[in-house]
């Protein structure tokens, strides 16, 4: 896929902006605070009909402004497409797709992938077991879409039992009144595992192979790890086997909400013994393994959105991340300054004070 | 601020399901300007059903008097219960005229964390009209939510070697769109595939 152009409405810092994009890389330069991240979420938005740095729409809206509105058009499957997304608070947002109106933002991602890198982003590495697990359910369901019903149905369904372990435990509802839940808790469970645990070995090679490309010293691993492998019949004989401590606990102690992912290098956890730059080369490395994981499978590549990436990287895998991101289609990156990177891009775009303009080329 | 006497009915208005204060004012609004015989023949009507509708005494969906239309029906197949969620649920069975059973109504689906259990249904209720025998099926048409599914797999553990038990199956809406239906509707229609 590709995005041609991108228009802005009252978006953050911007009143209104109109630019193209190049195809192969794009740099968005300018100093702080002149709008580098706002162009990339007002690109997200677009796309996605969401904004990746908050899930407060009202804080987009620029200040003092009544609504936004952010447009894009979009080369994917070989056609052309125009998408929308305006937003005015307390309505609800509109997403249209070549001027009809879509019930859900959702359906946008039947049509192309966006992967963004936000420097909050490292907290999948370096943060609790929690972030990786949303990670990997994130991927997952861009891979396959029902996995994301099946977590919300997974987590509706933990907060049922865990309400009924309360009762047990309090002694107003007898036990066996569990055993429904504990079977509505396997069966979305077994789903869970079994979808987390094909993303992650379909992942693990693609991670390793870019983590060398991109500077590291091989040996990488990604590795799923449940706290409970295995398939329904599996799950619920370990949900009736714990049922006694749950109870005296009044919480579900097992099951794919205390899964984790280990990443490693050189037989090292990552997440302890991480160096800053290697561990902003894996989590770049597992979204550029994601990237290739979603050229395979809908044949098409996503588009790649990296917010400030080239901070704390030494000049040679700043050159190994711009040679790999170009191998692999479009990308939006933003710098503060355009010499950081290794390698003139194909496009800039110069941002400052909330306007954006090409770069115009010299001599 | 509204005069006492509309502040009160816009209140009482407001505890309805699915009505805000907004909508409370203007239905007010509404009944203040309609004629007077209008706005009180709908106080009457809300009367009436609270003096004269109770709960059938077998099935528990909407009587007027000790039986529901359908029990008293001499003509309907006793051998089939249809259990449901809430009286409002028999009525989209009752408009496709294909099922000619009985029904029973539970008053609502296992919830814990509304501090619904099996004791607050009518499923002991369920299991002595099973017992009572010439019940050859039961067909669990409670909704396909999450708390309508373990109900219905709460009621089939109940009712287990006592009778036949099926499921509502649940699938694609006729007229709708393979292109706009969700996955997971899409996949229950997949696993509830037939042989053509
Ligand atoms: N809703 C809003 N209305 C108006 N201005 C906003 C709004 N939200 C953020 N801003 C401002 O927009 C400006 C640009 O922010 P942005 O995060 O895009 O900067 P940046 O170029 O990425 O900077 P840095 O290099 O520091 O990351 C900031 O000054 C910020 O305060
Ligand atoms: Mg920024
Ligand atoms: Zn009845």
């Amino acid at each position: 896929m590709q995005v041609e152009r991108l228009r802005v409405t009252q978006f953050r810092c911007y009143e209104r902006a109109d630019v193209t994009f190049a195809a192969g890389v794009t740099a968005i330069v300018g100093a702080n605070g002149a709008g580098k991240t706002s162009l990339l979420e007002a690109a997200h938005l677009a796309l996605t009909g969401y904004s990746p740095r908050t899930t407060n729409d009202a804080r987009c809206v620029q200040e003092g402004a009544a609504f936004l509105r952010v447009e894009a058009e979009v080369v994917a499957r070989g056609s052309s497409h125009d998408v929308s997304v305006g937003f005015e608070p307390g309505v609800p947002k509109r997403v249209t797709l070549d001027g009809k109106s879509l019930r859900s933002r959702d359906q946008l991602d039947a049509w192309w992938t966006c992967l963004v890198f936000l420097p909050d982003r490292l907290a999948v590495v370096k943060r609790a077991p929690a972030v990786r697990r949303a990670y990997l359910d994130r991927a997952t369901s861009r891979l396959e879409p029902a996995h994301l019903t099946e977590v919300l149905a997974y987590t509706r369904a933990l907060t049922q039992r865990n309400a009924l372990l309360r009762r047990v435990r309090a002694g107003v509802t007898p036990g066996a009144a569990l055993d429904v839940w504990d079977v509505v808790l396997a069966k979305h469970g077994a789903a869970i595992i079994a979808a987390r645990s094909r993303t992650c070995a379909a992942l693990a090679p693609l991670f390793a192979e870019r983590l060398v490309a991109l500077g590291g010293p091989g040996g990488s691993t990604l590795t799923y790890r449940p706290r409970l492998d295995g398939g329904e019949k599996d799950l619920l004989a370990a949900l009736e086997a714990r049922r006694g401590v749950d109870i005296d606990r009044a919480v579900s102690g097992t099951g794919p909400h205390m899964d984790d992912v280990l990443l490693s290098e050189r037989r090292r956890d990552l997440r302890v013994y991480g160096s800053q730059g290697e561990q902003r080369t894996a989590v770049l490395a597992l979204l550029l393994a994601e990237a290739r994981l979603i050229v395979e499978r809908r044949g098409e590549e996503p588009i790649l959105l990296l917010d400030d990436v080239l901070s704390e990287l030494d000049t040679g895998r700043r050159r190994r991340l711009i040679e790999t991101v170009r191998e692999h289609g479009q990308a939006l990156i933003t710098t503060t300054e355009v010499a950081h990177l290794p390698e003139p891009p194909d496009g800039v775009l110069v941002v400052s004070a909330g306007s954006v303009a090409p770069l115009v080329e010299r001599g | 601020m509204l005069p006492p006497a509309a502040e009160r009915l816009v209140h009482e208005l407001e505890r309805l399901p699915g009505v805000g204060r907004r909508t409370a004012q203007r239905l007010a609004f509404h009944l203040l300007r309609v004629s007077e015989q209008e706005a009180l023949s709908l106080a009457e009507a809300v009367r009436e059903v609270r003096a004269r509708i109770g709960f059938c005494t077998v099935c528990y969906s909407l009587a007027e008097g000790e039986l529901c239309g359908t029990c008293s029906d001499a003509r309907r197949d006793r051998s089939q219960i249809c259990v449901v969620e809430t009286p409002s649920d028999v009525v989209p069975i009752e408009r496709t005229a294909s099922f000619r059973g009985l029904y029973h109504v539970l008053g609502g689906a296992l919830s814990p964390i509304d501090g619904v259990d099996p004791a607050d249904l009518r499923i002991t209720e369920l299991v002595a009209r099973v017992a009572a025998g010439g019940v050859e099926e039961v067909i669990v048409a409670t909704n396909p939510t999450m708390t309508g599914e373990a109900t219905a797999s709460y009621v089939a553990t109940v009712l287990r070697g006592m009778t036949r038990v099926t499921r509502l199956a649940s699938g694609l809406p006729v007229g709708g769109d393979l292109e706009f239906a969700d996955e997971v509707t899409i996949g229950r229609a997949l696993a509830g595939r037939r042989e053509l």
